[in-house]
């Protein structure tokens, strides 16, 4: 079953670039604004200082996870966003939960992307980010993975993994060059390198004989998984961009 | 051509072929040329660079610009501008004192020529690529802004013009700044003592109403699209100028269509931007920032 993708970019018109997405029934609203000029307090002279705020549905203090997503979220985009490029200067980014329905992290990571690539910040590669969620099996289903768990699969599930995919690989000695693009061609095989996974739960139950390799065995499939609908979340922001620009 | 957005990172032309990396784009250490930002492809010559649709105003000189004061520094003599762009810019004392030369006292009383939250017109004289721009007054702009309105577009909606101050024949003067900002006021006619008379009012209203439209469309803010939006909107009312069925039939009127995207246009004359010098491969990354894609 797909899971729905709806998103509607550059809605927030006093932002450098915004963009509010929804997967499933996770709806999260980000705003960029920058790089603009800094605060004496908060600048750094060799590069961009990067903030982030997370904002609930109804406003209030954040909770222990959701100021976790808040760092996650910060520590992303620093080695993401370029910041070389623009010293003393202030990249502002807002969060705002407007419908929760899920793991948050993945949809917020997706949608401060479409902001930073409305906005024009400079990145140094396109980060994709999947939620994939192993099943526990019960009667009439063996286990199994599925991605963007709905709340209450995630509740159920003993292990959610948040996966941050890059689409760029490292320099490799040895390895093959991407082969480049020409305009109109759709890349054939993006490289696709995992930049960061936050697992929680257990990966595989505690009374399996063999724990080390079962545990390793499961992190290979939901990371397999993972990557699969990466590809999908590219191909994704490639069209809501296309679209926006088509109908700016 | 087939137009197709590039990701950040992805390749576009690999080692091999002699290229320059250009707006949006930076060069590898094996001397791979990817993206770095979302966007169109554009090639001209040699120089391959990524376009986006929206970016900050980057100061080039000679820029005609509208800005605000924000604060003044007076161990520096000078004012801090905000232009809308990466940096505050600079208005140094030296630009407002021609006449004669700048005393103690001058500086002191920096307040009485501009104070924060004063609108100016300037040109952009010099702007270093990752310092604060600076900001001269001209004689032939004016120079202080008053008694009119502005509005913040973005700038790449803004053309290069060979005007940037225009007079509009429903006498309204308007600066259309390179960095998106435009300044609206009453024309001389409807001046009275220099201050403007209260029917202006309605004019620089409904002009700005228009530019908003502009905006809301994504066509590009030109003297003769003003112009030609203003003299269909004349039968309608002002307050029903932002609503869309209304804007529809002004700009079928006016002959005006949204932008498609964006048309290969060419480089800047060599002398100003890219930012790092074009000359060819380097040892180590060569990163160009994005500029105004137009020019």
């Amino acid at each position: 079953m797909e899971i729905p993708f709806r998103c509607d970019l550059g809605c927030l018109n006093r932002a450098d670039g915004s963009a509010r997405l929804c997967i499933g029934g996770t709806d999260i609203m980000a705003s960029v604004t920058g790089p603009a000029p800094v605060p004496a307090r908060k600048e750094s002279i060799d590069k961009a200082t990067i903030e982030v705020s997370l904002h609930k549905k109804i406003g209030g203090v954040l909770d222990n996870a959701e100021t976790e997503i808040e760092v996650l979220l910060k520590h992303t985009l620093e080695n993401c966003i370029l910041t070389k490029l623009h010293p003393s200067t202030l990249i502002t980014v807002t969060v705002q939960l407007m419908n929760v329905e899920g793991p948050i992290f993945g949809v917020a990571l997706n949608a401060v992307t479409l902001a930073l690539l409305d906005a024009g910040v400079p990145l140094a590669y396109t980060p994709a980010a999947v939620t994939v969620a192993s099943l526990a099996p019960s009667e009439g289903a063996p286990a199994g993975m599925c991605c963007w768990p709905t709340k209450a699969q995630a509740e159920a599930s003993p292990c959610v993994a948040q996966f941050v995919f890059s689409n760029v690989l490292p320099h490799a000695a040895g390895a093959p060059a991407p082969a480049p693009t020409t305009p109109g061609e759709e890349p054939a095989n993006p490289p696709v390198e995992v930049v960061s996974c936050h697992l929680a739960g257990q990966l595989c139950p505690l009374e399996s004989s063999a724990p080390q390799q079962a545990g390793a065995a499961a992190l290979v499939q939901l990371s397999e998984m993972a990557r699969e609908s990466s590809l999908g979340v590219w191909r994704f922001i490639r069209e809501a961009l296309a679209n926006k620009t088509h109908s700016a | 051509m087939a137009q197709q957005i590039y990701l950040p990172a992805q390749v576009i032309d690999a080692a091999g072929q002699s290229v320059m990396s250009g707006h949006g784009t930076k060069m590898s250490k094996d001397g791979k040329v990817s993206s770095v930002c979302a966007g169109y492809y554009q090639r001209i010559g040699s120089v391959v660079s990524v376009i986006t649709l929206r970016h900050r105003y980057l100061a080039a000189q000679a820029d005609v610009i509208v800005g605000r004061i924000m604060g003044l520094s007076i161990e520096d003599s000078e004012w801090i501008v905000d232009i809308g762009s990466i940096q505050y810019a600079r208005l140094p004392l030296s630009s407002v004192m021609e006449q004669r030369r700048q005393t103690k006292k001058d500086v002191l009383n920096m307040r009485s020529f501009f104070a924060e939250g004063d609108l100016i017109c300037g040109v952009i004289y010099r702007a270093p690529p990752e310092g604060r721009a600076t900001i001269h007054l001209s004689e032939k702009l004016p120079q202080k802004l008053e008694y009119g309105t502005a509005v913040r577009v973005p700038c790449t909606l803004i053309k290069d013009l060979a005007e940037h101050v225009r007079h509009f024949d429903f006498d309204i003067d308007c600066i259309l700044g390179r960095n998106g900002w435009v300044w609206i006021a009453p024309g001389p006619a409807l001046l009275v003592g220099g201050r403007p008379i209260p029917e202006s009012f309605a004019r620089v209203a409904r002009t700005r109403a228009l530019i908003e439209a502009l905006h809301g469309r994504s066509c590009k803010i030109s003297p003769e699209a003003v112009s030609a939006l203003y003299r269909a909107a004349l039968p309608y009312p002002l307050d029903q100028l932002a609503t869309e069925p209304v804007r529809r039939a002004i700009f079928d009127d006016a002959g005006l269509h949204p932008a498609e995207a964006p048309q290969p246009t060419p480089q800047r004359p060599t002398g100003a931007t890219p930012r790092s010098s074009p000359s060819g491969r380097r040892d180590e990354d060569q990163i160009v920032t994005m500029g105004d894609e137009d020019d």
